[in-house]
C-alpha cells in the first residue's frame, strides 16, 4: 500500500464524498478510516458542505397553503402505519391529475393496506427488511414496475361512494377499496368494468357489507393495464350480458 | 417550546408522534426542501408535490439518524435522492447519478432555528459560491443539481474528463475552506 501525502488524501475523500472514486479506491478509504478515525470528521465536513450546496438556491417558496395541507395528511390517520408500500406513478399524464383529494384518499386507501396487512403483497415483505429510503426507493423501482392508484368517485346515483383501486401487475392482482356503496336488493349486484377504445371489459363482482363497503382482491385482467377508465355499476345478479346497468362510480385512469 | 428546541430534539418529538414538531421542521426546512425540489424538477407543481412527499415520509417513516449528521444534510440528501427517482420514473433519457450522500458518523450541530438563519445561510452559500473559479462552480453544479455524471459535463462544457474530475473536487474543498465556521462546530 503506498502511502500518499496529506494533500493526495484530502483529495481522494473530496472524490469519496462526491461519489468520484472507483470500488478499489472506496475501498481504500474504508480501510483508512479504520486505520485513522479522524478522517471520519474530515469525510463529515464535506458531507455537510455539499448539503449547504442546497442553500444557495434563489429564493422561492412553496405556497402558503402546503404546510396546512402537509399537516393535515399527517393527521389523516390515527392509526400508526409501519413503513409501507409506497404508491410508484409511473406517467406523467398519472403525475399531473394529482391534487390534494386524490392524495388525501390515496393516502386513506394505503394506510388501510397497511392496516389491514394483505400478507400477499410480496413487496411488503421485501420493504420489511429494509433500512433506509434510498435502498427502498431502489428495490420498488426493480421489482414493481408499476404500481398505479386509481381514485373512484361517486356518480350522481351515489354520491357519497368513494374509494380507490391500487393496481399492482407484479402481483398480478388488484386491490379495491370501496366505501359508500348504496345497499343492493338480492336481485342485483356490483360489478366493476374496465373501459378501453370504448370498450366495457368485465373485472368482477362483488356486494358490500352491511357499511356500504367493498374491500376485496380480483384477479389484474391485462386489460386494465391499458384501459382509461374504472366503472362500478349495478346490475342484475341473474346471468346475462352485463354493461347496461346503473352506473355508480368512476374513476379516471 | 418546540420551536426554541433543536432538531434532534424536535426530531425526538417527531418520532413519538407529535404533529407539531412535523410543523417545526416544515417551518425550518420547507423552503430549502421546496427549492430543491423546484431546481431539480424544474416544475412548480411537481416541486409541491415532492416537498409533501418528502415531508409525509419523514413522519410515517423517520430514519434520520442524528449521530449520522446534521438534519440539513440528511434531508437533503432525502429529498435529492427522491427527486432522481422521481426523474428516472418519468424521463428515461434523463440519467441521474445518485452516489453522493453517504452517511457517516459525527456530531454536528447547525441547525436552521428560522427563517432569519436559513436567509442569512443562504447569503453566506451564495456569496461563498460567488467566489468559486466559474468552473469550478459550473461543474458542481451540474453534478449536483443536474446530476450529471463526468463524461456528460465533460462533453457539455467540451473539456477533458481529468479537468471535471479536478474542478468538481477543487470546488468542494474550496466551499468548504470558505465556509469554515458553517460546516465545523
Amino acid at each position: 500500500m503506498t502511502m500518499i501525502n496529506p494533500e493526495q488524501t484530502q483529495e481522494l475523500l473530496a472524490d469519496y464524498v462526491l461519489g468520484e472514486v472507483t470500488p478499489a479506491q472506496a475501498e481504500a478509504v474504508q480501510q483508512m478510516l479504520l486505520d485513522q478515525p479522524e478522517l471520519q470528521a474530515e469525510i463529515n465536513s464535506l458531507q455537510e458542505t455539499l448539503a449547504l450546496l442546497a442553500l444557495s438556491l434563489p429564493d422561492s417558496s412553496p405556497p402558503a397553503d402546503l404546510k396546512e395541507r402537509i399537516l393535515q395528511l399527517a393527521e389523516t390517520k390515527t392509526i400508526p402505519v409501519s413503513p409501507q408500500i409506497v404508491p410508484i406513478w409511473r406517467s406523467e399524464k398519472f403525475i399531473a391529475q394529482l391534487n390534494l383529494k386524490t392524495l388525501a384518499i390515496g393516502a386513506v386507501a394505503l394506510s388501510i393496506i397497511g392496516v389491514l396487512g394483505f400478507s400477499n403483497y410480496r413487496l411488503q415483505q421485501r420493504i420489511a427488511v429494509l433500512e433506509n429510503q434510498n435502498n427502498l426507493a431502489k428495490i420498488i423501482d426493480q421489482s414493481s414496475g408499476y404500481n398505479h392508484l386509481v381514485n373512484l368517485h361517486g356518480t350522481d346515483n351515489a354520491p357519497q361512494a368513494n374509494g380507490a383501486v391500487v393496481v399492482m401487475p407484479k402481483n398480478e392482482q388488484v386491490t379495491m377499496m370501496l366505501y359508500n356503496l348504496p345497499p343492493l336488493s338480492e336481485e342485483q349486484i356490483y360489478h366493476l368494468w374496465a373501459i378501453r377504445n370504448g370498450e366495457k371489459i368485465d373485472c368482477g363482482q362483488f356486494r358490500p357489507d352491511a357499511q356500504g363497503r367493498v374491500i376485496k382482491e380480483l384477479p389484474l385482467e391485462d386489460v386494465m393495464m391499458t384501459s382509461t377508465q374504472l366503472l362500478v355499476t349495478i346490475e342484475s345478479s341473474q346471468p346475462s350480458f352485463g354493461g347496461t346497468g346503473t352506473t355508480v362510480m368512476v374513476g379516471q385512469i | 417550546m418546540l420551536s426554541q428546541q433543536t432538531d434532534t430534539e424536535v426530531y425526538a418529538a417527531l418520532k413519538e408522534g407529535n404533529s407539531q414538531a412535523l410543523a417545526v421542521l416544515y417551518d425550518r426546512y420547507g423552503e430549502v426542501v421546496y427549492r430543491l425540489c423546484l431546481r431539480m424538477l424544474t416544475n412548480a407543481q411537481e416541486a409541491e408535490d415532492l416537498t409533501q412527499e418528502v415531508f409525509l415520509n419523514l413522519w410515517r417513516n423517520p430514519t434520520y439518524n442524528p449521530h449520522r449528521g446534521s438534519f440539513l444534510a440528511f434531508f437533503s440528501t432525502l429529498t435529492r435522492s427522491r427527486a432522481i427517482d422521481r426523474h428516472r420514473r418519468s424521463q428515461a433519457q434523463w440519467r441521474m447519478q445518485e452516489r453522493w450522500g453517504r452517511n457517516q458518523t459525527s456530531e454536528d450541530r447547525r441547525d436552521l432555528m428560522d427563517k432569519l438563519a436559513l436567509n442569512e445561510m443562504s447569503d453566506r452559500v451564495r456569496q461563498a459560491i460567488a467566489e468559486l473559479p466559474e468552473k469550478q462552480k459550473t461543474v458542481l453544479e451540474m453534478a449536483y443539481f443536474d446530476g450529471l455524471s463526468q463524461s456528460e459535463i465533460s462533453a457539455g462544457l467540451q473539456i477533458p474528463l481529468g479537468s471535471v474530475k479536478t474542478h468538481k473536487r477543487n470546488a468542494l474543498l474550496k466551499l468548504r475552506k470558505i465556509l469554515n465556521n458553517l460546516v465545523e462546530e
